[in-house]
This record gives structure tokens, sequence and C-alpha cells, in this order.
């Protein structure tokens, strides 16, 4: 059981993660959305979730290592040059494959995708696989 | 305060509010940890099981954090605790916290448990649940440093069972990913993953290569430094460049010892033990090999305390001290018969004995008794 002295000292403390945080994301945030823009190229949609994503895996990381605001700063980079490779390998595919893609990245099932293409679920099985051959043979997913 | 963007906004929200959440949970868990580990670690699961408190997110974390801290001095428990993280990790609902950070804790609780697999030599255990922690890491932006974290301890399982080539690629992968995120410190670390991949694929010139390059690195804690010497004395050891060799373990062994790091202490003690005797330091090399010896022994290790029992009759043997080493084998052989280990590394121990009190050529019947014995551990 902790005293109430002890409660109030970790009260502050959150409070403190939250300002911290916040101040963090208020400060960065927008640099990294028009950096994204500006450097990669990248449709403010896919720029907005890799933001969000690189923050909650941020906090869900165990010890991340260094200061936060240069893990989140090259976090941001290093899957921002990630993404401009994986693009350049999906324009590579075949159309059907690249929608096939797209959509399996949103978790659709395979026969949501069957149906969004007009092709049948063995078919849109196989473009998913096509397209993630060709990820993996560019070492990218 | 200005918000750049909304959805960004929105998902840093939760992010925020998980981010106190865990903080909240990391400290409730460093306190009921205390309770729940206490006594022998077969209590543990039940007392777990009874503390509904305890199954949270940050608990799990807490656990891992433990299990660093019990590693070298209690590897059994630390095996005991990561897996009590696994499966609280397993019993964590995603709509309490979000998908995506229930599926990353459940992934650290895995990747630190095989961890530990791997330092007790259950390699193959070790795979399976390294395996299930990559399927379950999830692959948004932001998941390959938990990935180059997973690598190398997947890189380090590959190095002990054979698979030298994938480790080697999945540290240096991983190497790569800590210095894209700016870590230096792991990125130094992963460096020495590297090393110690190139050394278990008998790659030593390799291996000292690499280590001698993180030799000076700024980012390497101190027990990093203290490794990173250790490794470089072993390498030169095993290049037969035992001068070099024997300033690096002196240190390693008198900061092993300074950290109360007594099993990694006494094998680095054996090193420089042999590393004096193959040098000619023979006088030096006789008091450490015979407390390698007795210290291996009293941790239950009875295979290697004969090997260097063995050490230490050769020395004695070098330096014309013959009339100890009847009784070392005397020692020796009632040890092996009580551990019920095999009669013929006994038979043979019992051979070198009678030799030595013969004065026959007894250097060639160390190395083949040392044989008998190396097999026997392998």
């Amino acid at each position: 059981m902790r005293s109430s002295s002890e409660d109030a000292g970790s009260v502050m403390s959150r409070s403190a993660k939250t300002a911290e945080l916040e101040e963090l994301y208020c400060s960065i945030g927008g640099v990294l959305l028009r950096t994204l823009d500006g450097m990669y190229g990248m449709p403010r949609d896919d720029a907005e979730k890799l933001v969000g994503d690189v923050f909650s895996m941020y906090v869900a990381t165990n010890e991340p290592g260094g200061d936060p605001a240069s893990w989140i700063h090259l976090a941001v980079h290093a899957e921002a040059a990630a993404y401009q490779r994986k693009q350049a390998a999906l324009a590579a595919l075949p159309e059907d494959a690249r929608e096939a893609w797209r959509l399996h990245v949103q978790n659709r099932t395979f026969q949501e995708i069957a149906a969004a293409l007009g092709v049948t679920k063995r078919f849109a099985e196989k473009l998913v696989a096509k397209a993630l051959a060709e990820l993996r043979a560019r070492g990218l997913r | 305060m200005t918000w750049p963007t909304s959805r960004a906004d929105s998902v840093f929200r939760e992010a925020a509010a998980l981010a106190v959440r865990m903080e909240t949970e990391r400290e409730d868990a460093a306190i009921v940890c205390d309770e729940i580990l206490k006594g022998p670690s077969a209590w543990w699961p039940q007392r777990l099981r009874k503390t509904p408190a305890a199954k949270t997110a940050g608990m799990v974390q807490e656990l891992l954090g433990r299990m660093r801290k019990s590693l070298e001095r209690t590897p059994v428990d630390a095996q005991a605790i990561t897996a009590l993280a696994v499966g609280l990790a397993e019993e964590l609902d995603a709509a309490e916290y979000s998908p995506l950070h229930v599926a990353t804790v459940q992934a650290q609780a895995m990747r630190d448990h095989a961890y530990v697999l791997t330092f007790r030599g259950d390699y193959r255990h070790a795979l399976e649940v390294a395996e299930r922690a990559e399927s379950r890491l999830p692959t948004v932006a932001g998941s390959r440093y938990e990935r180059a974290r997973l690598w190398i301890t997947k890189a380090l399982v590959f190095s002990y069972t054979g698979r030298g080539a994938e480790a080697l690629e999945l540290a240096q992968a991983a190497t790569k990913t800590f210095l894209e995120y700016g870590d230096l410190a792991r990125a130094a670390n992963s460096r020495m993953t590297e090393g110690i991949v190139a050394y278990m694929t008998g790659a030593v010139e390799l291996a000292l290569e690499i280590f001698a390059g993180v030799e000076n690195d700024a980012a390497l804690d101190d027990l990093g430094a203290v490794r990173v010497a250790h490794n470089i004395g072993l390498c030169l050891a095993d290049l037969r460049q035992h001068a070099a060799a024997v300033p690096y373990l002196y240190r390693s062994v008198v900061q092993f010892d300074a950290r109360g790091m007594t099993s990694e202490r006494i094998r680095t003690q054996w090193v420089l033990g042999k590393s004096l005797l193959a040098h000619g330091s023979t006088r030096e090399a006789i008091p450490l090999l015979r407390r390698t010896s007795r210290e291996l022994v009293a941790m239950g290790l009875v295979v290697d305390g004969g090997v260097a029992a063995l050490d230490l009759a050769e020395a004695l043997l070098a330096t014309d001290q013959r009339e100890e080493v009847p009784s070392i084998c005397s020692e020796l052989v009632e040890q092996f018969t009580r551990a019920g280990l095999a009669p013929q590394a006994t038979l043979a121990l019992a051979y070198l004995r009678e030799a030595v009190a013969l004065k026959a050529n007894a250097p060639k019947l160390v190395s083949e008794a040392r044989a008998s014995l190396t097999r026997l551990s392998e």
C-alpha cells in the first residue's frame, strides 16, 4: 500500500509525462508531416498514418534507446525511406496485384478483395502473394 | 497548444493516453512484483494468479526488467520470470489497450523468454518462441526497431545451432536498423553480436576485428565495455596471442567480480589461467586454475571442473610438482563416480593417476583424459 504523498508524487509525474509527450508532438508533429510531403512526396493520409504509427510504437516499445525526439524523428525518416522503396516496388507490379495489395494492407479479407476486383478468391490470394514476393525480393517485408 | 492534424491527432491522443497508463501500471507493478517474486520461483505463478491487479501490460514490462537483473546471477529464476511474462501477455485484452500495443508487448515477452532460453542452452525452444514473437509483431511504421531487437536474439540462436550465415545477416540488419533509429548504444551492442556470431562460426580473426572496432565506442555502457574486453581477450587467446590476451582477461575478471557476475568471472578466470599457462607463466596460472576447478564443481559443473583440474594437472607437471597430481585425479574419479558420469572418463582419470604415480608419460595422458572429458561436455 502506498502512502498518499507517494500517490501525489506519481500524479505529478504522470502529468509531466503527458505534458512532455504533448510538447514533443506539437513541436515535431507538423514538421514531420511537412517533411513527409516535401522530402518524400508522401500523400497526406499515408503521412498521418506513418506519424501516428511511429508515435504508437514509441509508446509500446519497451525502453527505446536515446532521446525521444530524435528516436521519433529518425524513425519517421527511416520508415519514410522504406515507404519510398516499397512504393517503387509496388509500382513495378501489374495494376491488379498493386490494388490487391492496397486492400490487403487495409486488412480486407481475400473474399472482399476478390469482390472488389471482380476475380475469384483464389486469384485474389495469388495477387497478394505476388505483391508480397516482390516486396520480399527487395528486402522490404 | 496547436495540434498539427486531425487524424495524427487522434492517434497521438490514444498513444499519449496509453503512455500515461503504462507509466501508472509500471509504478504499480514495481510494488506488486516485489511481493510476487519472493521465495522459491515455484510459488510465483500461484501468487500471480491470486493478484488480479497484476494482470496489466505494465506488469509484463516490469517482469521483463526484473529478468534482466536476475539473468546473470540466477538464470533459472530469470526463465521463471519470462515464462510468467509470456503467460500474462497472452491474457491481455486488446480492446483495453490497442491491438498494436498488446501485440507488441506479447512479442517483447516472447523475445525476452527466447533470450533466456538461449542463455540456458535450450536453443530449440528458444527458436520456437522467437518465431512466435516475430509473427506476433505488428508490421506498422516504427515496428522495425522492435523487430531488430528480436533479430539479435534470433541471431544468437542461429549462431549456436550451426546457422552462422543467417545469424550474421540478421545481426548486421539489426545494427543497420538501430543506426537508422539513432540508437547508438544498441547499435554498438548489435555489433558485439555480429562479433559473437563470427566467433561462434569459427571466424575468430573477423570476430577480433569486429570487437576491436567497438572497443572504444563511446555508446557502449560499462558492462558492454567489459564484455568487449572479455571477447577481445578470448579471441586473442584462441589465436594464441597469449601475451596480448592476458591484460584483457585480467581486466574482465576484476570487473565481472566487482559486478557480482560470478559465472562470467569464473569462466574468464579459466581462460586467463590457460593463457598464462600457454604463455609460460605457469606459477601464476596454477592458483587460478585450482580456484576455477573448485568453483566450477561447486556450481554443479562437474565435467567443466574436471577439465579445469586437468589444466591444473598440466601446469603442475610442467613445474615438476607431480606429487599433487594423483590426489587431484583421485578427487575427480570420486566426483565423476558420484555424479554417475561416463565410465570411460573415470577410467581415463584413474589411469592418469596411476601413470603420474609411476612417473610415466603424463602430459600425453593428460591430453587423452581431457579429450575424454571434453567429449562428455559436448
